[in-house]
């Protein structure tokens, strides 16, 4: 249960909106099965200029939904794993 | 985040050895020193220092492995805040991914909450101090993808930033470091006075001790707050400054954020609502907190001295 009101998919208009179907299009494909925008960039909903930073990190982290990074001898989930270890986030 | 482990390792022992302590797990040297390089990261990015990046070279990191390394590391600074401000639960896509282990009752969790420490503060001039401007690492400014940053960044700023051309050895997220800036600029709701984010944006900048941003805040507590307020007075502690309630609690919830954001629970939304600031507000403080402190680790982390001028777009009429 998020702490602050979150704008669901379904609530959603406007460039929120297509921020949802971007996201949710973009995991399912990667992950290959269904996946809801993760409720990490909800959390923004209440102002969709954040939330529209969500999305451009997604887009940079996955190299415009191409991507998981997850190759090679130093891939790139090692460092995103490292900063939520080091940060102890819970998510 | 426990979930992309297993990507990593997919031997579960392997992974689990990893959740409990990486520099103990068999796993590559090049990962254990990524491992201690990011925890500085974390941690305490103003006393990093170039000797994490020969370790990591001399282990064979390059110079684009490394800019690369960081700049993910700073997405998920967002990230990270994001989850711990808003306090939204983990997917169920992701548990249900997830080998047991590293599920949401995971000891690790419970552990690293433990030993987590508070921000350490640095004492003396920056690691960076006589650093070249762009940094430890190779900066090539060379690419497709360097050429439209940067002059995109001479149109708003009349200069490229050093920060700029520190990464240009990983040109990938130059978009996202561009709306980082563009958003840092001012509020984005109108829940939020412009001079209040420019207290919070110059408060995270000093509990980072990101002399990088030193020049930056400067320029917007003399453009926007309404009252006089010298950045040297945020320095070591910005709630000193604070001078009504609605400070004491943004500045008080800005410092949990930087330095224990998993400590952060409802009560400190509910703090924002008692002083008469509602969600709104609430989502652009811990952004504003969330995104400079990304990028303060990031400048911190390579070494990049700070830019002649302001990062702040010379057309807008202020």
């Amino acid at each position: 249960m998020a702490y602050i009101e979150i704008i669901n998919e379904d609530a959603a208009t406007g460039t929120l909106k297509e921020d949802y179907d971007y996201l949710a299009t973009t995991y399912s494909r990667l992950f290959g099965h269904d996946i809801l925008a993760p409720n990490v960039y909800r959390s923004s909903s209440l102002v969709p200029e954040y939330f529209r930073f969500g999305v451009r990190e997604f887009r940079s982290i996955s190299k415009d939904g191409t991507t998981v990074r997850a190759e090679g001898a130093f891939p790139g989930f090692l460092a995103t794993f490292a900063v939520s270890q080091h940060a102890s986030c819970f998510y | 985040m426990s979930a992309v482990l297993p990507i990593i390792y997919p031997d579960l022992e392997t992974a689990k050895a990893v959740v409990e302590d990486p520099q103990t797990a068999n796993i590559p040297e090049l990962h254990k020193a990524v491992f201690r390089w990011l925890e500085i990261f974390v941690k305490h990015s103003s006393r990093a220092s170039k000797d994490s990046v020969d370790e990591l070279k001399a282990l064979g990191a390059s110079d684009s492995d490394l800019a690369a390394c960081l700049q993910l590391a700073s997405t998920q600074v967002w990230l990270t805040s994001s989850a711990d401000a808003s306090g939204v639960g983990i997917d169920d896509s992701y548990v249900n991914f997830a080998p047991p282990l590293l599920q949401r009752d995971a000891s690790f969790y419970r552990a690293t909450q433990e030993v987590y420490a508070d921000t350490e503060r640095r004492t003396g001039p920056s690691a960076a101090s006589g650093a070249a401007p762009h940094g430890w690492l190779a900066a090539p400014c060379s690419g497709e993808s360097y050429e439209v940053a940067a002059s995109a960044a001479c149109s708003r700023y009349g200069m490229v930033p050093n920060l700029f051309a520190a990464v240009s050895a990983s040109p990938d997220f130059y978009p996202r470091q561009q709306l980082a800036l563009d958003l840092l600029e001012r509020p984005q709701s109108g829940e939020l006075s412009a001079s209040m984010h420019a207290l919070v944006r110059a408060a995270t900048v000093a509990l980072n001790q990101c002399d990088y941003f030193v020049p930056t805040v400067k320029a917007l507590l003399e453009l926007r707050s309404e009252r006089e307020i010298n950045y040297a007075e945020l320095v070591p502690d910005p709630m000193a400054v604070a001078s009504n309630d609605q400070e004491r609690v943004v500045l008080a919830f800005a410092d949990k954020l930087i330095r224990n954001p998993y400590k952060i629970t409802e009560k400190d939304a509910m703090g924002f609502r008692a002083v008469g600031l509602n969600d709104v507000a609430y989502v652009d403080v811990y952004n504003t907190v969330a995104i400079q402190t990304s990028l303060d680790r990031l400048a911190n982390c390579i070494g990049v001295l700070p830019d002649s001028r302001a990062l702040l777009t010379l057309s807008k009429a202020y």
